[in-house]
């Protein structure tokens, strides 16, 4: 006789019970795969999104003209440089304005792809004697010229960091037309930018004469550390190589602050992720041990009888442990596959670029996690099975058990179908529990997932204007903010004329800006103290004593490049300010925020009054920081603060003092609007700046006062200014200072959805007028185009999620209804014989659906709405809520749980009675 | 008058190759109010006999007639009604409903049928079975002996015309047995209660109106056919 082991012996359990166990393993995969191919599937998404930012957005951090080897050496050892190609600049090619040029440079592979352009039209150039240049570029040159075509251009040969005397006229073959894809990430590109534009092959020879200059495409770390960035390896590099000459100039590109719809963040929050496993480890093993609690129900007989033969505890713990690592291995392969694909079929119905990019260690340690968790949830329900004694499992006590508990009560009176059911889940009130939380948890995460993708993806849409043209922060003395620029800066009446004619084109709205001062003898405290918001020093190991009694002298001292340029137009004292000329409809939607006073665009217009945005209060503080390498910096911060801190701790604060608000609507006063058409702000140092510039003054009433909350209306568009005190006027009134001068920010919106046709046509028009300056166009088509994508991207996971909690409560109220009618077969078969239809025991269960489907939805709902208040409460967001697909979800599952009840029960009622009631 | 019949009643079981037939060609007819006992070794089809009689199980040929109709034209439903108003079934294993307490598993077949219980009726049931005491309990608390009591007057609790009894006192002590089959009688001719039950106790077998005695399936002996 074959001996029997406990192998054999689980084997040949589990081959009896195929069905019985089809069901278990499918919900132990199902357990499986809730939590490992959901971190496998948000991993992958992550990793994917990331890709998807690189593709976009390019890989370099930064680009260096001119730097060393040791420099770079240096970078690699010290300031967490990553990857890092090379190339030469080998001129500057014009058509003919000089301003509108591009760097030409010969790059290798390597910084082709950091370059991170793509190829439009056409291909890189191969050979000597071919070229391939921006789009952009070509616009700007005036070109338009197609792959296949000849160009001819005049290059100012690179001769090291300057041009060689003499242009050459090139001609070139041009082999393709190229796309810069950071045009969304902000970097400055002044006119005659040493950035290149245009590429040549690497066999492109140099000209005569020629000393190529060094571009290197650096990538830095993002750092381990949470205060660490990108931006500040580079920061602290740049200073480490200032003063020795390694390096002649660059240009950081912070993808880095390009905000992702928030999943960027999402991403560097291990703690959430962490959290999410926890979360679905915790689910799925609690569902583990539901599915086998259910089947041991089952079974209960039968490890009685083992037990009534004499089988010990543990061999009985050997035999279904042995069962249950048996369906995990079993169940295993299935999850991992299960996982993989689905994860690959949701990474492909996201579509959009992203790429499938999986990390297999987070697939198989989730797997290989989630078998542990099998093991050690099947324990609970087979420790608690083992302990009772064979007689009682063999006459199933567990019933008496839970009624005694419950000091259940006959009833005279009742309803078969509800009594039962109520009976029935009486008696296994954990896995009652469980499918309520779980059903609960699920509606309440689809109601609010839903609601605020909903809202987030319709934000996304382009609202107000669809394409903003905006200068790219000027490069005005940093240390000072005095803004000079050129009357000559900026869009003119003929470009605006052009987009108004467009047929896209729906409203436009156009602002200037002016650097102006208040002319005051004897500034007010709260004038003063703004006014010293804009100030710092350099104090090189200097420590100066600040008091609330001093800081006006020292002040005084540090101060001089603004005392400097106010003797440049005899005035003894003066508050900078900025100034902003808007359109009529613009200045009435800042009604809001008038305090004081009365918005009178007639007298506006006159250019008898203006409109003073300024702070209620200022506070006024003094930071000395120092660095590092020694040096020490004074600053001043009037109520926000005006400069970053680079390393928190070694920042000292002394408080200065407070003021209220000293200016009031009715005040008279005397302001100067400042230009320099010669010397304006780009690449002019400091010095030259202030010298040779027009002044426009006039005196003006305050008619209004605008109160700007902390952190300003800046970011919104309705009040440009370069310093906390902004005066505001009309184009007209503006006039009336006797000054004609450029816009620097132009609104436009267009009268039909964008589409990238339209988009094309638009960008077509606006380059020529931008390229080459220090403006920029954002489109927000093209933004809003990327946030849906990512938000697609969530959306799809965060579905996936919702959909696994669902299956999951589904899969375990249909399992535990599947083994609760089998393991019922003779209380129903008796129920038939007794006289009950199957419409009764259809009810029966049906009452069984009711109680998680009771409890559970509207629990569900009540979480949702107790957390969508709380967000209301404390962040004050309030989302209208999208509640329909929920409630589509929750009956498609309650569908699916009718369904799968009435196929058990036809099954059952197919056998005859006598069949069911049969001793088993 | 004729309450229930059969005609070439055939139950066929197959167990892999072989065929078993639990119940071979009988034609039998019951009168009302007749008390028949059914005798036979074990495994001679006396149960099966029993469940294709009540509907419980569907014959492989032949037909049951109940009332002069034949009940193949019954759906489902009008079985289950049949079975919940007409027939009192007491199993050979109990088969109480685990979930129902004692008093609840006897009220079944009248709150199935949403009908309010003859109170005095029932008390007068319990009293005679003997099972007050443990009436609220649940069948899993309960000996064999006081299950199959409640079983019991489950079946008697709708006042059926037909009470099929499957060794109603096997499990019981001679004295409550005999109880008990007195009390089947009297419910019997109470209320003109067709009783058909299978025993294997002579001396109850006695008692009956008809004795059929079974043989591999086949009817051997009927005293009935015997008198006529
Ligand atoms: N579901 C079934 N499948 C196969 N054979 C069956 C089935 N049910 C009963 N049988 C067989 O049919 C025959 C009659 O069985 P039945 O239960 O009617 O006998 P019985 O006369 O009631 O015996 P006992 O006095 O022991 O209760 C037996 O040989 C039994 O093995
Ligand atoms: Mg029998």
């Amino acid at each position: 006789m074959k001996r029997l082991t406990v192998n054999a012996f689980a084997l040949e359990s589990l081959k009896k019970r195929k069905k019985r166990y089809a069901s278990l393993i499918a919900g132990v995969i199902l357990a499986m795969v809730f939590s490992s191919g959901t971190l496998f599937l948000l991993s992958s998404l992550f990793s994917g999104v990331e890709d998807l930012t690189a593709q976009a957005f390019g890989n370099e951090n930064a680009v260096f003209y001119g730097l060393t080897e040791e420099a770079l050496a240096d970078g690699r050892a010290r300031f967490h440089i990553e990857t890092t190609a090379q190339g030469e600049i080998l001129g500057y090619l014009m058509t003919g304005d000089e301003d509108r040029g591009v760097s030409v440079a010969k790059l290798t592979p390597e910084a082709c792809e950091l370059t991170y352009t793509v190829v439009t039209e056409g291909a890189y150039p191969q050979n000597a004697g071919e070229i391939a240049i921006e789009e952009d570029a070509l616009i700007r040159m005036g070109l338009d010229s197609r792959p296949g075509d000849t160009v001819t251009l005049t290059l100012q040969v690179q001769n090291g960091a300057g041009y060689l005397p003499v242009t050459v006229q090139k001609s070139y073959l041009l082999t393709g037309i190229l796309k810069d894809r950071r045009v969304n990430v902000e970097y400055m590109r002044a006119a005659k930018s040493l950035f290149p534009a245009a590429f040549v092959s690497e066999k492109e020879t140099a000209e005569p004469g020629a000393k190529p200059l060094s571009v290197t495409y650096v990538v830095f770390s993002r750092g381990a550390g949470p205060a660490d960035s990108s931006y500040q390896f580079y920061y602290n590099f740049c200073k480490a190589h200032e003063e020795s000459n390694d390096t002649c100039e660059s240009v950081f590109i912070a993808r880095d602050s390009y905000s992702l719809s928030g999943i960027g963040k999402l991403r560097q929050s291990g703690v959430l992720a962490a959290v999410l496993a926890g979360v679905f480890t915790v689910v799925s093993c609690v569902g583990i041990v539901n599915a086998f609690s259910s089947d041991l129900q089952d079974r209960k007989k039968q490890i009685g009888m083992l037990r009534a033969l004499g089988a010990t505890k543990l061999q009985i713990v050997r035999i279904f442990g042995r069962e249950a690592l048996l369906i995990a291995l079993c169940a295993a392969p299935f999850s991992l596959l299960l996982s993989y694909f689905g994860t690959r079929l949701a990474v492909r119905l996201i579509g959009n670029g992203l790429r499938f990019l999986p990390d297999y260690g987070v697939l198989f340690g989730g797997v290989g996690v989630s078998l542990l968790c099998v093991m050690a949830a099947s324990f609970i329900p087979l420790a608690k099975t083992a302990r009772i004694s064979p007689m009682q499992a063999v006459r199933d006590v567990d019933k008496t058990r839970a009624l005694r508990r419950r000091k259940l009560k006959s009833e005279n009176r009742f309803s078969v179908p509800r009594l039962i059911a109520k009976r029935e889940a009486a008696f296994s009130p954990f896995s009652q529990i469980f499918v309520c939380v779980i059903l609960a948890v699920s509606v309440a995460l689809s109601a609010l997932g839903v609601s605020y993708i909903a809202e987030a993806y319709a934000q996304a849409l382009p609202g107000g204007a669809d394409y903003r043209i905006y200068r790219m922060g000027w490069e005005a003395d940093p240390f000072v903010n005095l803004d000079v620029s050129s009357r000559g800066f900026g869009l003119t009446d003929n470009d605006v004329q052009t987009l108004l004619l467009s047929p896209y084109t729906e409203k436009l709205r156009k602002e200037q800006e002016a650097q102006a001062v208040w002319i005051t003898d004897a500034p007010s405290d709260y004038l003063a103290m703004l006014d010293a918001g804009r100030v710092f020093a350099d104090l090189k190991g200097a420590a100066p004593e600040i008091s609330e009694e001093n800081w006006r002298g020292l002040l005084a001292d540090i101060d001089k490049t603004k005392k400097d340029f106010l003797s440049a137009f005899s005035y003894e004292n003066a508050i900078p300010a900025g100034f902003s000329a808007k359109d009529e409809d613009s200045i009435r939607q800042l009604e809001p925020y008038v305090t004081e006073g009365k918005i009178n665009i007639d007298k506006l217009n006159a250019g008898e009054e203006v409109l003073l945005a300024a702070p209620d209060a200022v506070s006024l503080e003094a930071q000395l920081e120092t660095l590092p390498d020694g040096t020490r910096y004074l600053g001043f911060s009037a109520d926000t603060g005006v400069f970053s801190v680079t390393d928190r701790e070694k920042v000292e604060r002394f408080p200065l003092g407070r003021a209220e608000r000293s200016c009031h609507a009715g005040d008279t006063v005397h302001l100067a609007l400042i230009f320099n058409d010669l010397h304006d702000a780009e690449g002019t140092p400091a010095d030259k700046r202030y010298t040779d510039c027009r002044v426009y003054e006039r005196e003006v009433k305050i008619g209004a006062v605008l109160s700007i909350p902390p952190g300003g209306i800046w970011t919104r568009g309705d009040v440009y200014g370069i310093t906390q005190l902004n005066f505001i006027g009309t184009h007209a009134g503006k006039r009336a200072f006797g000054v004609e001068n450029r816009y620097v920010h132009v609104d436009l919106e267009l009268n039909t959805p964008c589409t990238d046709e339209i988009d094309a046509q638009m960008m077509r028009l606006i380059s020529p007028m931008i390229s080459g300056t220090s403006f920029d166009c954002a489109s927000l088509y093209r933004d809003a185009e990327e946030d849906r994508q990512m938000l697609a991207a969530v959306f799809t996971g965060l579905m996936s999620v919702v959909l696994l909690f669902f299956t999951v409560a589904g899969s375990m109220i249909c399992t535990s209804l599947t083994s609760d009618i089998r393991a019922n077969r003779r209380g129903l078969g008796t129920l038939r014989a007794v006289g009950a239809s199957v419409r009764e025991l259809t009810k029966t269960y049906l009452y069984r659906l009711l109680l998680p489907f009771g409890v559970g939805v509207p629990a569900g709902a009540a979480l949702a709405a107790a957390v969508w208040l709380a967000i209301y409460q404390f962040a004050g967001e309030r989302i209208p809520p999208l509640l329909w697909p929920t409630a589509l979800l929750t009956l498609a599952l309650f569908g699916a749980c009718c369904l799968n009840l009435y196929v058990q029960l036809k099954k059952l009622t197919k056998t005859s009675i006598v069949e069911n009631i049969r001793e088993l | 008058m004729t309450i229930l019949e059969c005609r070439a009643l055939t139950k066929e079981y197959f167990s892999g190759e072989n065929v078993i037939k639990a119940v071979d060609d009988a034609n039998l007819s019951f009168e009302q109010g007749e008390f028949t006992a059914v005798t036979g070794p074990s495994g001679s089809g006396k149960s099966t006999l029993l469940h294709v009689l009540s509907s419980l199980e569907n014959p492989t040929a032949g037909e049951v007639i109940y009332n002069g109709e034949s009940l193949k034209k019954y759906n489902d439903n009008q079985l289950s009604i049949l079975r919940r108003r007409r027939f009192g079934f007491v199993f050979q294993a109990y088969n109480l409903v685990q979930e129902l307490t004692g008093m609840e598993n006897i009220l079944l077949p009248v709150m199935l049928d949403k009908k309010t219980p003859d109170e005095a009726y029932l008390n007068h049931l319990i009293e005679v079975l003997g099972v007050g005491d443990r009436i609220s309990h649940l069948p899993s608390a309960m000996s064999g002996g006081q299950q199959q009591r409640i079983a019991i007057a489950r079946a008697l609790a709708n006042k059926p015309s037909i009470l099929f009894a499957d060794e109603p006192t096997g499990n019981l002590d001679g004295k409550s047995g005999r109880e008990v089959l007195a009390l089947l009688k009297y419910v019997s001719a109470e209320f003109g209660v067709t009783l058909i039950l299978v025993t294997h106790d002579l001396g109850v077998a006695e008692q009956a109106d008809r004795i059929l005695t079974l043989a591999d399936g086949k009817v051997v002996r009927d005293t009935k056919e015997a008198a006529q």
